[in-house]
Protein backbone atom coordinates (compact mmCIF):
# COMPACT_ATOMS: atom_id res chain seq x y z
CA UNK A 1 0.00 0.00 0.00
CA UNK A 2 2.66 2.48 0.93
CA UNK A 3 4.81 1.08 -1.59
CA UNK A 4 2.71 1.93 -3.97
CA UNK A 5 1.93 5.62 -2.84
CA UNK A 6 6.30 5.87 -3.18
CA UNK A 7 6.68 4.61 -6.75
CA UNK A 8 2.93 5.65 -8.33
CA UNK A 9 3.46 9.66 -7.97
CA UNK A 10 6.12 10.51 -11.13
CA UNK A 11 3.74 9.56 -13.42
CA UNK A 12 1.82 12.83 -14.03
CA UNK A 13 -1.32 10.96 -15.85
CA UNK A 14 -4.79 11.83 -14.80
CA UNK A 15 -5.33 8.71 -13.44
CA UNK A 16 -2.57 9.65 -10.54
CA UNK A 17 -4.37 13.05 -10.63
CA UNK A 18 -7.44 11.36 -9.57
CA UNK A 19 -5.57 9.34 -6.60
CA UNK A 20 -5.27 6.21 -8.02
CA UNK A 21 -1.67 4.99 -8.74
CA UNK A 22 -0.22 2.88 -10.97
CA UNK A 23 3.29 1.13 -10.23
CA UNK A 24 2.83 0.24 -13.67
CA UNK A 25 3.86 2.89 -15.04
CA UNK A 26 8.36 3.21 -15.12
CA UNK A 27 9.76 5.86 -13.16
CA UNK A 28 12.97 8.04 -13.54
CA UNK A 29 15.27 7.50 -10.30
CA UNK A 30 13.91 9.71 -8.00
CA UNK A 31 16.30 11.81 -6.24
CA UNK A 32 15.20 11.10 -2.87
CA UNK A 33 13.82 7.99 -2.05
CA UNK A 34 12.91 7.01 2.06
CA UNK A 35 11.47 3.60 2.24
CA UNK A 36 10.30 1.99 5.62
CA UNK A 37 11.17 4.09 7.76
CA UNK A 38 10.58 4.19 11.29
CA UNK A 39 11.33 6.44 14.63
CA UNK A 40 10.90 5.30 18.05
CA UNK A 41 10.87 7.90 20.32
CA UNK A 42 12.05 6.82 23.86
CA UNK A 43 10.03 9.13 26.48
CA UNK A 44 11.38 9.88 30.15
CA UNK A 45 7.81 8.41 31.30
CA UNK A 46 8.30 5.42 29.72
CA UNK A 47 5.78 4.77 27.28
CA UNK A 48 8.12 4.84 23.77
CA UNK A 49 6.45 6.90 21.24
CA UNK A 50 6.64 5.86 17.65
CA UNK A 51 6.43 8.66 15.76
CA UNK A 52 6.80 7.14 12.39
CA UNK A 53 6.32 3.63 11.17
CA UNK A 54 6.25 2.09 7.66
CA UNK A 55 7.03 5.98 5.83
CA UNK A 56 8.21 6.26 2.15
CA UNK A 57 8.29 9.28 0.48
CA UNK A 58 10.12 9.58 -2.71
CA UNK A 59 10.86 12.94 -5.18
CA UNK A 60 11.83 13.78 -8.18
CA UNK A 61 14.59 16.37 -8.96
CA UNK A 62 13.12 19.59 -9.38
CA UNK A 63 9.77 18.59 -7.83
CA UNK A 64 7.71 20.69 -5.05
CA UNK A 65 5.86 18.12 -2.58
CA UNK A 66 3.99 19.21 0.31
CA UNK A 67 2.95 16.72 3.23
CA UNK A 68 0.10 17.52 5.58
CA UNK A 69 -1.14 15.33 8.36
CA UNK A 70 -2.78 15.88 11.96
CA UNK A 71 -0.39 17.93 14.37
CA UNK A 72 2.16 15.08 15.76
CA UNK A 73 1.56 12.43 13.07
CA UNK A 74 5.30 12.77 12.78
CA UNK A 75 6.81 15.41 10.03
CA UNK A 76 9.18 17.21 11.93
CA UNK A 77 10.56 13.98 12.36
CA UNK A 78 10.21 13.07 9.03
CA UNK A 79 12.68 16.30 8.13
CA UNK A 80 14.52 15.68 11.04
CA UNK A 81 15.66 12.41 9.46
CA UNK A 82 15.91 13.42 5.92
CA UNK A 83 18.28 16.54 7.01
CA UNK A 84 20.25 13.83 8.53
CA UNK A 85 19.84 15.40 11.60
CA UNK A 86 18.27 12.08 13.51
CA UNK A 87 18.71 8.72 12.14
CA UNK A 88 15.84 6.11 11.97
CA UNK A 89 15.15 2.81 13.76
CA UNK A 90 14.73 0.90 10.57
CA UNK A 91 14.23 1.48 6.69
CA UNK A 92 16.75 3.61 4.85
CA UNK A 93 16.83 6.46 3.13
CA UNK A 94 18.70 8.25 0.07
CA UNK A 95 20.01 11.21 -2.02
CA UNK A 96 20.69 10.73 -5.07
CA UNK A 97 22.27 7.00 -5.08
CA UNK A 98 24.13 8.07 -1.77
CA UNK A 99 22.43 6.43 1.53
CA UNK A 100 21.70 9.83 4.22
CA UNK A 101 23.75 9.13 7.27
CA UNK A 102 24.38 12.44 8.22
CA UNK A 103 24.02 16.45 6.81
CA UNK A 104 24.83 17.07 4.08
CA UNK A 105 25.41 20.46 1.94
CA UNK A 106 22.96 19.09 -0.81
CA UNK A 107 20.25 19.74 1.82
CA UNK A 108 18.93 23.05 3.14
CA UNK A 109 17.05 23.38 5.87
CA UNK A 110 14.00 25.58 6.48
CA UNK A 111 13.30 25.50 10.42
CA UNK A 112 9.50 25.50 12.14
CA UNK A 113 10.51 28.86 13.50
CA UNK A 114 12.65 31.12 11.58
CA UNK A 115 15.70 30.37 13.49
CA UNK A 116 17.74 33.60 12.41
CA UNK A 117 20.50 34.41 15.10
CA UNK A 118 19.36 37.73 16.51
CA UNK A 119 22.96 38.62 17.02
CA UNK A 120 23.80 38.68 13.53
CA UNK A 121 22.67 40.92 10.88
CA UNK A 122 20.67 40.18 8.30
CA UNK A 123 23.41 39.73 5.86
CA UNK A 124 25.46 37.49 8.48
CA UNK A 125 23.07 35.33 8.94
CA UNK A 126 21.98 34.22 5.10
CA UNK A 127 26.04 33.76 4.38
CA UNK A 128 25.94 31.58 7.84
CA UNK A 129 26.39 28.16 5.39
CA UNK A 130 28.94 29.83 3.81
CA UNK A 131 31.20 30.99 6.76
CA UNK A 132 30.75 27.15 8.38
CA UNK A 133 30.85 23.81 7.97
CA UNK A 134 34.22 23.89 6.45
CA UNK A 135 34.76 24.24 2.46
CA UNK A 136 35.57 27.65 0.79
CA UNK A 137 32.04 28.84 -0.41
CA UNK A 138 32.96 32.56 -1.10
CA UNK A 139 32.07 32.13 -4.38
CA UNK A 140 28.31 31.92 -3.44
CA UNK A 141 27.95 35.44 -2.06
CA UNK A 142 27.03 36.83 -5.30
CA UNK A 143 24.23 34.42 -5.52
CA UNK A 144 23.12 34.69 -2.25
CA UNK A 145 22.57 38.20 -2.68
CA UNK A 146 20.66 37.45 -5.63
CA UNK A 147 18.66 35.43 -3.68
CA UNK A 148 18.29 38.03 -1.25
CA UNK A 149 17.00 40.47 -3.78
CA UNK A 150 14.42 37.98 -5.12
CA UNK A 151 13.01 37.49 -1.70
CA UNK A 152 12.38 41.34 -1.90
CA UNK A 153 15.39 41.98 1.00
CA UNK A 154 17.59 44.23 -0.36
CA UNK A 155 18.50 47.71 1.13
CA UNK A 156 17.88 44.95 4.54
CA UNK A 157 21.18 43.50 4.34
CA UNK A 158 22.39 45.33 7.81
CA UNK A 159 19.34 45.39 9.38
CA UNK A 160 19.15 42.91 12.73
CA UNK A 161 15.94 40.18 12.58
CA UNK A 162 13.94 42.05 15.36
CA UNK A 163 13.99 45.13 12.78
CA UNK A 164 12.08 42.99 10.45
CA UNK A 165 8.50 41.98 10.22
CA UNK A 166 7.69 38.17 11.00
CA UNK A 167 7.08 37.51 6.93
CA UNK A 168 10.41 39.60 6.50
CA UNK A 169 12.19 36.90 8.75
CA UNK A 170 10.97 33.54 7.40
CA UNK A 171 12.19 34.98 3.58
CA UNK A 172 15.90 35.38 5.22
CA UNK A 173 14.95 32.07 6.47
CA UNK A 174 14.57 30.71 2.90
CA UNK A 175 17.23 32.45 1.76
CA UNK A 176 19.73 31.07 3.98
CA UNK A 177 18.47 28.09 3.63
CA UNK A 178 19.24 28.22 -0.35
CA UNK A 179 22.88 29.71 0.37
CA UNK A 180 24.78 26.95 -0.33
CA UNK A 181 22.65 26.15 -3.46
CA UNK A 182 21.33 22.56 -2.14
CA UNK A 183 19.59 20.01 -4.42
CA UNK A 184 17.01 19.69 -1.62
CA UNK A 185 15.55 22.14 0.12
CA UNK A 186 13.67 20.94 3.65
CA UNK A 187 10.65 23.62 5.02
CA UNK A 188 9.36 23.00 8.33
CA UNK A 189 5.97 25.12 8.66
CA UNK A 190 8.05 27.80 7.49
CA UNK A 191 4.80 30.29 6.94
CA UNK A 192 2.65 28.52 10.75
CA UNK A 193 3.42 31.79 12.20
CA UNK A 194 2.13 34.12 9.79
CA UNK A 195 -1.34 35.67 9.43
CA UNK A 196 -3.63 34.52 6.68
CA UNK A 197 -2.86 37.11 4.39
CA UNK A 198 1.08 37.21 4.83
CA UNK A 199 1.06 33.84 4.18
CA UNK A 200 -0.79 33.82 0.90
CA UNK A 201 1.96 36.46 0.10
CA UNK A 202 4.87 34.44 0.96
CA UNK A 203 3.42 31.15 -1.04
CA UNK A 204 3.20 33.75 -3.81
CA UNK A 205 6.88 34.71 -3.13
CA UNK A 206 8.31 31.51 -2.75
CA UNK A 207 6.60 29.76 -5.63
CA UNK A 208 8.61 32.59 -7.35
CA UNK A 209 11.72 31.51 -5.50
CA UNK A 210 11.18 27.96 -6.50
CA UNK A 211 10.30 28.68 -10.47
CA UNK A 212 13.75 30.74 -9.79
CA UNK A 213 15.99 28.33 -8.76
CA UNK A 214 13.91 25.08 -9.71
CA UNK A 215 14.79 23.29 -6.35
CA UNK A 216 13.37 20.15 -5.20
CA UNK A 217 11.60 20.96 -2.03
CA UNK A 218 9.95 19.68 0.82
CA UNK A 219 7.11 21.73 2.71
CA UNK A 220 5.71 20.64 5.47
CA UNK A 221 2.49 22.28 6.02
CA UNK A 222 -0.62 22.58 8.25
CA UNK A 223 -2.77 24.71 5.34
CA UNK A 224 -4.15 22.20 3.40
CA UNK A 225 -4.91 25.88 0.66
CA UNK A 226 -0.75 26.29 1.13
CA UNK A 227 -0.08 22.73 -0.17
CA UNK A 228 -1.94 22.09 -2.92
CA UNK A 229 -0.88 25.89 -4.43
CA UNK A 230 2.45 25.24 -3.63
CA UNK A 231 3.05 21.13 -4.37
CA UNK A 232 2.76 18.96 -7.39
CA UNK A 233 2.19 16.29 -5.02
CA UNK A 234 0.85 16.80 -1.70
CA UNK A 235 1.68 13.63 1.07
CA UNK A 236 -1.52 13.64 3.18
CA UNK A 237 -0.02 11.51 6.33
CA UNK A 238 -2.17 9.67 9.08
CA UNK A 239 -2.21 10.40 12.66
CA UNK A 240 0.76 8.87 14.70
CA UNK A 241 2.41 6.75 13.71
CA UNK A 242 3.01 8.84 10.93
CA UNK A 243 2.49 6.65 7.56
CA UNK A 244 1.20 8.02 4.12
CA UNK A 245 -2.55 8.12 3.43
CA UNK A 246 -3.00 9.34 0.07
CA UNK A 247 -0.36 10.67 -2.40
CA UNK A 248 -1.71 12.78 -4.94
CA UNK A 249 -1.28 15.02 -7.71
CA UNK A 250 -1.93 18.68 -8.00
CA UNK A 251 -2.22 19.22 -11.97
CA UNK A 252 -2.84 23.13 -11.79
CA UNK A 253 -1.11 25.22 -14.27
CA UNK A 254 1.90 27.46 -12.95
CA UNK A 255 2.65 30.04 -12.66
CA UNK A 256 0.24 29.83 -10.07
CA UNK A 257 -2.05 33.04 -8.33
CA UNK A 258 -4.45 32.65 -5.45
CA UNK A 259 -6.94 34.21 -6.85
CA UNK A 260 -7.37 31.72 -9.91
CA UNK A 261 -6.15 28.86 -7.93
CA UNK A 262 -8.71 28.84 -5.44
CA UNK A 263 -11.49 28.87 -7.54
CA UNK A 264 -10.22 26.35 -9.53
CA UNK A 265 -11.88 22.65 -9.69
CA UNK A 266 -9.10 21.20 -9.63
CA UNK A 267 -8.02 22.64 -6.23
CA UNK A 268 -11.64 22.55 -4.79
CA UNK A 269 -11.64 18.96 -5.82
CA UNK A 270 -8.58 18.75 -3.78
CA UNK A 271 -8.84 20.47 -0.95
CA UNK A 272 -11.83 18.42 -0.10
CA UNK A 273 -10.94 15.27 -0.28
CA UNK A 274 -7.73 16.19 1.74
CA UNK A 275 -10.42 17.20 4.08
CA UNK A 276 -12.21 14.32 4.03
CA UNK A 277 -8.93 12.30 4.80
CA UNK A 278 -7.78 14.52 7.89
CA UNK A 279 -11.41 14.63 9.25
CA UNK A 280 -11.50 10.65 9.00
CA UNK B 1 3.00 75.90 14.89
CA UNK B 2 -0.22 76.69 13.06
CA UNK B 3 -2.66 73.76 12.11
CA UNK B 4 -0.44 73.50 8.63
CA UNK B 5 2.01 71.84 10.49
CA UNK B 6 0.49 68.46 11.47
CA UNK B 7 -1.33 68.64 7.79
CA UNK B 8 0.37 65.38 6.78
CA UNK B 9 0.57 62.00 8.45
CA UNK B 10 4.37 62.00 8.24
CA UNK B 11 4.05 65.68 9.98
CA UNK B 12 1.93 64.23 12.69
CA UNK B 13 4.18 61.13 13.49
CA UNK B 14 7.06 62.73 14.01
CA UNK B 15 5.25 65.25 16.45
CA UNK B 16 3.88 62.39 18.24
CA UNK B 17 7.54 60.66 18.56
CA UNK B 18 8.58 64.57 20.12
CA UNK B 19 5.59 64.78 22.58
CA UNK B 20 6.70 61.15 23.78
CA UNK B 21 10.00 62.10 24.09
CA UNK B 22 9.22 64.79 26.11
CA UNK B 23 7.12 62.97 28.42
CA UNK B 24 9.79 60.32 28.96
CA UNK B 25 12.15 63.29 29.91
CA UNK B 26 10.03 64.37 32.49
CA UNK B 27 9.33 61.47 33.89
CA UNK B 28 13.31 60.97 34.34
CA UNK B 29 13.94 64.03 35.71
CA UNK B 30 10.93 63.50 37.93
CA UNK B 31 12.55 60.24 39.23
CA UNK B 32 15.80 61.59 39.55
CA UNK B 33 14.30 65.07 41.90
CA UNK B 34 12.51 62.38 44.28
CA UNK B 35 15.86 60.65 44.59
CA UNK B 36 17.62 63.68 45.47
CA UNK B 37 15.24 65.14 47.51
CA UNK B 38 15.02 61.84 49.79
CA UNK B 39 18.82 61.48 49.91
CA UNK B 40 18.38 65.01 51.39
CA UNK B 41 15.59 64.20 53.57
CA UNK B 42 18.06 61.24 55.17
CA UNK B 43 20.66 63.28 55.44
CA UNK B 44 18.92 66.02 57.73
CA UNK B 45 17.50 63.64 59.83
CA UNK B 46 20.89 62.30 60.12
CA UNK B 47 22.24 65.41 61.54
CA UNK B 48 18.99 65.33 63.27
CA UNK B 49 19.12 62.61 65.59
CA UNK B 50 22.81 62.50 66.07
CA UNK B 51 22.11 66.40 67.56
CA UNK B 52 18.72 65.76 69.32
CA UNK B 53 19.90 62.04 70.77
CA UNK B 54 23.36 63.96 71.47
CA UNK B 55 25.08 60.50 70.11
CA UNK B 56 29.17 61.07 70.71
CA UNK B 57 31.06 60.95 67.21
CA UNK B 58 33.40 58.31 67.41
CA UNK B 59 29.93 56.00 67.68
CA UNK B 60 28.06 57.97 64.96
CA UNK B 61 29.51 60.94 63.55
CA UNK B 62 26.92 63.46 61.68
CA UNK B 63 27.00 63.76 57.64
CA UNK B 64 28.79 66.84 58.28
CA UNK B 65 31.85 65.23 60.13
CA UNK B 66 31.67 62.72 57.67
CA UNK B 67 31.58 65.36 54.82
CA UNK B 68 34.75 66.86 56.49
CA UNK B 69 35.94 63.70 56.21
CA UNK B 70 35.85 63.06 52.16
CA UNK B 71 36.66 66.49 51.60
CA UNK B 72 39.98 66.44 53.14
CA UNK B 73 40.91 62.86 51.70
CA UNK B 74 39.70 64.08 48.27
CA UNK B 75 40.82 67.23 47.99
CA UNK B 76 44.51 66.48 47.64
CA UNK B 77 46.93 65.94 45.11
CA UNK B 78 46.49 62.78 43.14
CA UNK B 79 49.60 61.32 44.63
CA UNK B 80 49.24 62.54 48.33
CA UNK B 81 50.16 59.62 50.77
CA UNK B 82 46.85 61.03 53.04
CA UNK B 83 44.12 61.25 50.03
CA UNK B 84 42.10 58.48 49.02
CA UNK B 85 43.06 58.35 45.43
CA UNK B 86 46.38 56.20 46.03
CA UNK B 87 44.47 53.90 47.65
CA UNK B 88 41.86 53.35 46.30
CA UNK B 89 44.12 53.34 43.17
CA UNK B 90 45.78 50.17 44.80
CA UNK B 91 42.41 48.49 45.83
CA UNK B 92 40.47 48.95 42.38
CA UNK B 93 43.68 48.11 40.30
CA UNK B 94 44.09 44.85 42.36
CA UNK B 95 40.58 44.38 42.22
CA UNK B 96 40.18 45.01 38.46
CA UNK B 97 42.80 42.59 37.90
CA UNK B 98 41.94 39.49 40.12
CA UNK B 99 38.38 40.27 38.38
CA UNK B 100 40.18 40.15 34.75
CA UNK B 101 41.48 36.63 35.86
CA UNK B 102 38.64 35.34 37.55
CA UNK B 103 35.48 35.89 35.12
CA UNK B 104 38.33 34.69 32.15
CA UNK B 105 38.71 31.20 34.31
CA UNK B 106 35.20 30.95 35.06
CA UNK B 107 34.50 31.50 31.71
CA UNK B 108 36.80 28.84 30.14
CA UNK B 109 36.15 26.22 33.07
CA UNK B 110 32.46 27.10 32.47
CA UNK B 111 32.46 26.51 28.82
CA UNK B 112 34.33 23.38 29.16
CA UNK B 113 31.89 21.95 31.83
CA UNK B 114 29.09 23.06 29.68
CA UNK B 115 30.48 21.60 26.57
CA UNK B 116 32.06 18.58 27.65
CA UNK B 117 30.01 15.59 29.65
CA UNK B 118 33.36 14.32 31.55
CA UNK B 119 34.13 17.90 32.57
CA UNK B 120 31.10 18.05 34.44
CA UNK B 121 30.35 15.04 35.82
CA UNK B 122 34.11 15.41 37.35
CA UNK B 123 34.26 18.95 38.11
CA UNK B 124 31.03 19.82 39.08
CA UNK B 125 31.00 18.28 42.58
CA UNK B 126 33.78 20.72 43.63
CA UNK B 127 32.28 23.64 42.00
CA UNK B 128 28.73 22.84 44.03
CA UNK B 129 30.80 22.43 47.13
CA UNK B 130 32.45 25.19 46.76
CA UNK B 131 29.93 27.33 45.65
CA UNK B 132 27.85 26.82 49.14
CA UNK B 133 30.76 27.68 50.70
CA UNK B 134 31.48 30.95 52.22
CA UNK B 135 34.46 32.27 50.16
CA UNK B 136 35.45 34.62 52.39
CA UNK B 137 36.14 31.85 54.96
CA UNK B 138 39.01 31.24 52.33
CA UNK B 139 40.65 34.95 53.49
CA UNK B 140 42.91 33.47 56.26
CA UNK B 141 44.60 30.52 54.06
CA UNK B 142 45.07 33.05 50.71
CA UNK B 143 46.95 34.99 53.15
CA UNK B 144 48.96 32.23 54.17
CA UNK B 145 50.06 31.12 51.07
CA UNK B 146 50.18 34.47 48.87
CA UNK B 147 51.53 36.50 52.03
CA UNK B 148 50.48 40.39 53.57
CA UNK B 149 50.74 41.59 50.17
CA UNK B 150 49.09 42.70 46.70
CA UNK B 151 48.72 38.50 45.66
CA UNK B 152 46.46 37.76 48.35
CA UNK B 153 44.16 40.72 47.22
CA UNK B 154 44.34 39.81 43.62
CA UNK B 155 43.64 35.78 44.48
CA UNK B 156 40.83 37.13 46.63
CA UNK B 157 39.08 38.94 43.73
CA UNK B 158 40.01 36.13 41.29
CA UNK B 159 38.66 33.65 43.52
CA UNK B 160 35.39 35.69 44.36
CA UNK B 161 34.79 36.40 40.86
CA UNK B 162 35.19 33.42 39.67
CA UNK B 163 32.35 31.19 40.81
CA UNK B 164 29.26 33.51 39.54
CA UNK B 165 31.22 33.26 35.80
CA UNK B 166 31.55 29.51 35.97
CA UNK B 167 27.91 29.06 37.14
CA UNK B 168 26.40 31.73 34.76
CA UNK B 169 28.49 30.94 31.70
CA UNK B 170 27.62 27.50 32.27
CA UNK B 171 24.02 27.61 32.56
CA UNK B 172 23.59 29.77 29.90
CA UNK B 173 25.96 28.06 27.07
CA UNK B 174 23.09 24.83 28.34
CA UNK B 175 20.32 27.32 27.80
CA UNK B 176 21.01 26.99 24.01
CA UNK B 177 17.89 26.40 22.39
CA UNK B 178 17.65 23.03 20.52
CA UNK B 179 16.49 24.44 17.18
CA UNK B 180 19.62 26.45 16.95
CA UNK B 181 22.16 23.52 17.45
CA UNK B 182 20.01 21.65 15.10
CA UNK B 183 20.83 24.51 12.64
CA UNK B 184 24.47 24.43 12.93
CA UNK B 185 24.31 20.72 13.24
CA UNK B 186 22.48 20.87 9.28
CA UNK B 187 24.78 23.08 8.60
CA UNK B 188 28.06 20.78 9.57
CA UNK B 189 29.21 23.30 11.57
CA UNK B 190 32.32 22.39 13.90
CA UNK B 191 31.98 22.61 17.62
CA UNK B 192 34.01 25.87 17.76
CA UNK B 193 31.96 27.03 15.28
CA UNK B 194 28.64 26.16 17.10
CA UNK B 195 30.01 27.49 20.50
CA UNK B 196 31.21 31.00 19.21
CA UNK B 197 28.26 31.66 16.74
CA UNK B 198 25.60 30.51 18.70
CA UNK B 199 26.37 29.19 22.32
CA UNK B 200 28.46 31.77 23.78
CA UNK B 201 26.05 34.52 22.29
CA UNK B 202 23.14 32.85 24.01
CA UNK B 203 24.71 32.61 27.25
CA UNK B 204 25.74 36.77 26.34
CA UNK B 205 23.33 37.93 28.87
CA UNK B 206 24.04 35.28 31.30
CA UNK B 207 27.50 35.90 31.69
CA UNK B 208 26.95 39.50 32.01
CA UNK B 209 25.16 38.84 35.23
CA UNK B 210 27.95 37.26 36.20
CA UNK B 211 30.05 40.39 35.69
CA UNK B 212 27.69 42.59 37.17
CA UNK B 213 28.27 40.28 40.19
CA UNK B 214 31.84 39.53 39.57
CA UNK B 215 32.92 43.07 39.87
CA UNK B 216 31.61 44.05 43.35
CA UNK B 217 32.61 40.53 44.46
CA UNK B 218 36.13 41.23 43.09
CA UNK B 219 36.21 44.35 45.23
CA UNK B 220 34.56 42.64 48.27
CA UNK B 221 37.31 40.09 48.14
CA UNK B 222 40.14 43.02 47.62
CA UNK B 223 39.12 45.08 50.57
CA UNK B 224 38.63 41.81 52.45
CA UNK B 225 42.40 40.63 51.85
CA UNK B 226 43.47 43.90 52.76
CA UNK B 227 41.26 43.94 56.16
CA UNK B 228 43.50 40.83 56.85
CA UNK B 229 46.56 42.59 56.30
CA UNK B 230 48.10 44.28 53.26
CA UNK B 231 50.16 47.59 53.06
CA UNK B 232 48.37 49.69 51.10
CA UNK B 233 44.62 49.87 49.94
CA UNK B 234 41.10 51.33 50.65
CA UNK B 235 40.38 48.45 53.52
CA UNK B 236 43.59 49.65 54.90
CA UNK B 237 42.63 52.88 55.18
CA UNK B 238 39.42 51.59 57.15
CA UNK B 239 41.27 49.70 59.59
CA UNK B 240 43.57 52.23 60.29
CA UNK B 241 40.88 55.07 60.62
CA UNK B 242 39.16 52.47 62.89
CA UNK B 243 42.39 51.88 65.03
CA UNK B 244 42.12 55.72 65.97
CA UNK B 245 38.44 55.37 65.88
CA UNK B 246 37.94 58.05 63.18
CA UNK B 247 34.20 56.79 62.31
CA UNK B 248 33.86 59.63 60.33
CA UNK B 249 36.89 58.30 57.96
CA UNK B 250 35.72 54.82 58.03
CA UNK B 251 32.05 56.59 56.74
CA UNK B 252 34.12 58.31 54.22
CA UNK B 253 36.49 55.44 52.88
CA UNK B 254 32.54 53.51 52.70
CA UNK B 255 31.29 56.24 50.69
CA UNK B 256 34.17 55.96 48.52
CA UNK B 257 33.57 52.36 47.64
CA UNK B 258 30.16 52.82 47.54
CA UNK B 259 30.30 54.90 44.62
CA UNK B 260 33.03 53.40 42.81
CA UNK B 261 30.72 50.10 43.29
CA UNK B 262 27.85 51.85 41.62
CA UNK B 263 29.91 53.41 38.99
CA UNK B 264 31.05 49.86 38.24
CA UNK B 265 27.36 48.08 38.00
CA UNK B 266 26.70 50.98 35.32
CA UNK B 267 29.75 50.61 33.64
CA UNK B 268 28.67 46.85 32.96
CA UNK B 269 25.18 48.06 32.72
CA UNK B 270 26.28 50.06 29.58
CA UNK B 271 28.44 47.81 28.40
CA UNK B 272 26.21 44.98 28.70
CA UNK B 273 23.49 47.20 26.71
CA UNK B 274 25.89 47.94 24.11
CA UNK B 275 27.00 44.05 23.22
CA UNK B 276 23.51 42.34 23.68
CA UNK B 277 21.69 45.08 21.89
CA UNK B 278 18.87 42.20 20.62
CA UNK B 279 18.22 40.79 24.01
CA UNK B 280 15.50 42.78 25.23
CA UNK B 281 13.37 42.97 22.24
CA UNK B 282 13.86 39.49 21.19
CA UNK B 283 13.02 38.12 24.18
N1 LIG C 1 12.68 14.28 20.90
C1 LIG C 1 11.49 13.65 21.12
N2 LIG C 1 11.33 12.86 22.21
C2 LIG C 1 10.17 12.23 22.44
N3 LIG C 1 9.10 12.32 21.62
C3 LIG C 1 9.19 13.08 20.54
C4 LIG C 1 10.39 13.80 20.23
N4 LIG C 1 10.18 14.49 19.08
C5 LIG C 1 8.92 14.22 18.71
N5 LIG C 1 8.32 13.38 19.57
C6 LIG C 1 6.98 12.84 19.45
O1 LIG C 1 6.85 12.25 18.18
C7 LIG C 1 5.60 12.57 17.61
C8 LIG C 1 5.80 13.23 16.26
O2 LIG C 1 6.42 14.47 16.47
P1 LIG C 1 6.67 15.50 15.29
O3 LIG C 1 7.33 16.69 15.86
O4 LIG C 1 7.36 14.81 14.18
O5 LIG C 1 5.17 15.84 14.85
P2 LIG C 1 4.66 16.87 13.74
O6 LIG C 1 3.86 16.10 12.77
O7 LIG C 1 5.77 17.68 13.23
O8 LIG C 1 3.67 17.77 14.61
P3 LIG C 1 3.32 19.31 14.39
O9 LIG C 1 2.47 19.37 13.17
O10 LIG C 1 2.54 19.66 15.62
O11 LIG C 1 4.59 20.06 14.27
C9 LIG C 1 4.86 13.44 18.60
O12 LIG C 1 3.95 12.65 19.29
C10 LIG C 1 5.94 13.93 19.52
O13 LIG C 1 5.42 14.07 20.82
MG1 LIG D 1 6.34 19.75 13.44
Amino acid sequence: MSLTATLGHTAATAQVAAGQHDPAIPTSAPLIRARGLVKVYSTVSGDPVVALDDMNLSMADGEFVSIVGPSGCGKSTMLRLLAGLDTPDAGEMTLGHQPITGPSGAVGVVFQNATLLPWMTVWQNVILPLQVGGGNRAAREDAVREYLSIAGLTGFENKYPYELSGGMQQRAAIVRGLARDPKVLLMDEPFGALDALTRERMNGELQRIWMASRKTVLLITHSIGEAIFLGDRVVVMSGRPGKVLEDLRVNLPRPRSHAETIADPEYIRLAREIRRMLDA
Amino acid sequence: MSTADISTPHDFAARTMERLAAQRRRQRIGNILLTIAGMIGLLVLWQVAVQVFQVPSYILPGPERVFNALWSGLAVPLDSRVGFYVPLGSTLGHAALGFLIGATLGLLLGSLMAEFRPAEIILMPYAFALQSLPKIAIAPLIIVWCGFGNGSKVVMAALLTFFPMLVNSFAGIRSTEPERLDLMKALSASRLQTYLRVKLPTAAPYIFAGLDMGVVYALLGTIVAEFLGAQEGIGVVITQAQAVTDVAGVFAALVILGVVGIALHLLIKVTERRVIHWSDRHK
